[in-house]
């Protein structure tokens, strides 16, 4: 009733919920599925990025990502967050993927190989120096090189955690759903987070 | 770090985002002015907080949001569900509607066939029929043609009155016997009496049915091949086997009669006897070894030729000299149905109703198994076959049913319709599943499965059915071990 009074009212999507749109494109409003998307895919795409560190990978995760939305929204449950969902599926993708590069990799754990053990950084020289390929090139500043690799150099669930509240603005209490952990975990990744870039970046800043 | 000042930073981070309250924010800033350390560390993070906010966002590549969408339309296109017309049709299917609907169209031909009757000269209808038939003419309205055999109500009281049983062969062509009465009541003595037994199946012949079981019967062979018309003026030579709708629809109305007559058959005090001119039984089970089998296909000097006249069945020739079929059939498994429900499941072999309604293909195939078995002719074994088969499903004795089908399959072979065919491993299937015999189950459910055929549903859920037993089998016999490190357990403690 209300898609339909929103519809004769000629009302944009931009004020419907998550989860009444993809309820609508269960319904067959692919409309709704193509609002959903255009709210997510940005998002979405650079949370994937700076998880498996290439453009060419990201855009494959997100299409993957969206299928399985497509595919699955019969068995969507309107009581669980559709964004929540959403990243979920994203985030077990990405996951998935690191698991294959390890493997192919020889079987070393990706933990194992990028860990410096010096206080929470974790050179992503292998993912960011051997595939940074895409983003980087995009970037033109020398700023944002710089703000990227010291995301890159964070520790995973840092990173992750960064991610996911900076760029993507989800809020602690959704991360904390998201990761399945408790929000007081994610405020301290946070705030280690906050401590290792201002090491990494403290030369720029005293270059300013 | 004390657990305090891990809170403090805590809450710094949810100040830098904005998620105090407000007056939790005030209460913050306020001690941050009291606390030079944590003043500082603010500040630092407001600093990286604000050169983080010049990390560019990237853009996904444009193809990718036209694949998605691409994809997105058309699983809602596929998820559509069907038409208003799609689903008329497949209402159509349904076989509960469409014997509504062939029970509708019955009923207004029957309704039309009576209005005609009582609207035209009703004389020329009762003068076609013998004087002895006249009391049991009902005005039923079918055409003269079509009418009921005249001597047969005349032989139902003569079945009854024996107070034993109720021949279908008996009843079905008194007319064309030749035995006398005091012959018939020898032959109706020499026959044993059929038990009423629950595992009436394993011990009596086809023949002792009772009238529910006739209907059975009928029903079942309507079900298998009703669509193929032979007709009985060319008997000895090559048939066509054109599907008719005129073959059809009277089969639908002799089921649907012969389900009336179960209906309303002998009270239950009334038990079996040999009707005149009825053959004596003949079992199903009991007759037809495997030997006779193989020899039966190959002693059969032509596929369709009619069998010479056993000795012991009542061959009547026809007016052109070829043997009649018929009193063999008659005498066959249909069941100890009353002559009215006889009636209703047999295939005339009067002259006038043979060129308009010739018997089913089971007749023909008889014809050349008759001549080895004797008075079991093959035509109508598969018939009781097919009926016994059918009720002892019903009846839950499936390794009886087993037999039967099996044996209906060997016998039929090649002349077999597909139809009959799907039947008949559908029942095989349906009883192997029952007997917890999956791999047998599954080896009919595969040929039928793929099959457009009305147990294709069927078979197909149960085929997933075993499936889903075998695949859950197997993962109990090998357990998945899953190794700590492969899980998707992506947080661990810091």
């Amino acid at each position: 009733m209300l898609s339909f009074i929103l519809m004769v009212l000629g009302d944009s999507f931009d004020q419907v919920s998550d989860e009444t749109l993809i309820e609508r494109y269960r319904d067959g409003d692919v409309d709704a599925f193509e609002t959903l998307l255009k709210r997510y895919e940005r998002k979405l795409f650079n949370y994937i990025l700076r998880y498996v560190g290439t453009r060419e990978r990201a855009n494959d995760l997100l299409q993957e990502t969206f299928l399985k939305v497509v595919k699955n929204a019969d068995r969507y449950d309107r009581r669980a967050k559709f964004k929540t969902w959403l990243y979920t599926i994203a985030r077990n993708l990405c996951i998935d993927q690191l698991r294959k590069d390890r493997v192919r990799s020889g079987g070393v754990s990706f933990e194992q190989s990028s860990s410096r053990g010096d206080g929470g950084f974790a050179a992503k020289d292998r993912i960011a120096g051997s595939h940074d390929d895409g983003y980087k090139a995009v970037s033109s500043s020398q700023l944002q090189e710089r703000l990227i690799a010291a995301l890159e150099r964070l520790n995973d669930k840092q990173r992750e955690v960064f991610v996911l509240r900076h760029v993507d603005q989800m809020r602690f209490r959704e991360i904390a759903e998201l990761l399945g952990t408790s929000e007081n975990t994610i405020k301290s990744r946070m705030r280690y987070a906050f401590e290792n870039l201002r090491e990494l970046l403290a030369d720029y800043a005293s270059e300013q | 770090m004390s657990d305090s000042k891990q809170d403090m930073e805590n809450r710094l981070v949810e100040l830098l985002y904005g998620e105090l309250k407000h007056d939790e924010a005030d209460a913050l800033r306020q001690e941050l002015e009291a606390n030079a350390e944590l003043k500082e560390t603010y500040d630092d993070w407001n600093h990286v907080y604000a050169v983080m906010d010049e990390l560019p966002l990237e853009e996904p590549d444009p193809a990718v949001h036209y694949e998605i969408l691409r994809v997105a339309r058309q699983q809602a296109s596929a998820d559509k569900g069907p038409g208003l017309f799609e689903r008329f049709f497949m209402l159509l299917q349904n076989p509960a509607f469409a014997a509504l609907g062939l029970f509708i169209i019955g009923g207004a031909v029957f309704s039309i066939f009576k209005d005609g009757l009582q609207e035209g000269d009703g004389t020329v209808l009762v003068g076609e029929m013998k004087p002895s038939a006249l009391p049991a003419a009902k005005p039923s309205g079918r055409p003269a043609a079509k009418s009921k055999p005249p001597a047969l109500p005349a032989a139902k009281p003569a079945a009854r009155p024996a107070g034993k049983a109720k021949q279908v062969g008996a009843a079905a062509k008194p007319a064309l016997q030749t035995s006398s009465e005091e012959e018939t009541k020898a032959r109706a003595a020499r026959t044993p009496r059929p038990s009423r037994n629950s595992n009436r199946l394993a011990r009596s012949p086809i023949g002792e049915l009772d009238a529910p079981a006739a209907a059975l019967a009928a029903n079942a062979e309507a079900s298998l091949e009703l669509d193929t018309a032979i007709d009985e003026t060319e008997l000895g030579q090559e048939r066509s086997y054109e599907p008719t709708k005129s073959v059809r629809s009277r089969a639908k109305k002799r089921v649907r009669k012969a389900k009336k007559a179960a209906a309303r058959s002998v009270p239950a005090g009334q038990s079996n006897a040999t009707a005149p001119g009825a053959a004596p039984m003949t079992g199903i089970l009991g007759v037809k070894s495997p030997k006779q089998k193989t020899g039966t296909r190959k002693g059969s000097p032509q596929r369709f030729a009619p069998p010479p006249a056993p000795s012991a069945s009542v061959s009547i020739p026809l007016e052109d000299g070829r043997p009649e079929l018929a009193p063999s059939k008659e005498a066959s498994g249909r069941g100890n149905v009353d002559s009215e429900s006889a009636d209703g499941l047999r295939r005339s072999s009067e002259p006038s109703s043979r060129s308009s309604r010739g018997p089913s293909v089971n007749s023909a195939k008889g014809e050349a198994g008759s001549a080895v078995l004797g008075r079991t002719d093959r035509g109508r074994s598969l018939a009781a076959l097919a009926a016994s088969g059918t009720q002892a499903v019903a009846g839950g004795q499936y390794r009886q049913a087993i037999t039967i089908w099996k044996q209906y399959l060997d016998d039929g072979g090649k002349k077999l319709s597909s139809a009959q065919k799907q039947y008949a491993y559908f029942q095989l299937a349906t009883c192997h599943h029952s007997l917890g015999q999956f791999s047998a189950a599954r080896r009919y459910l595969i040929r039928l499965s793929g099959k457009n055929s009305p147990y294709a549903t069927r078979a197909q859920d149960m085929l997933d059915m075993i499936n889903k037993k075998r695949r859950a089998s197997r993962k109990s016999r090998t357990p998945r071990i899953r190794s700590k490190k492969g899980s998707k357990s992506y947080d661990s403690k810091r």
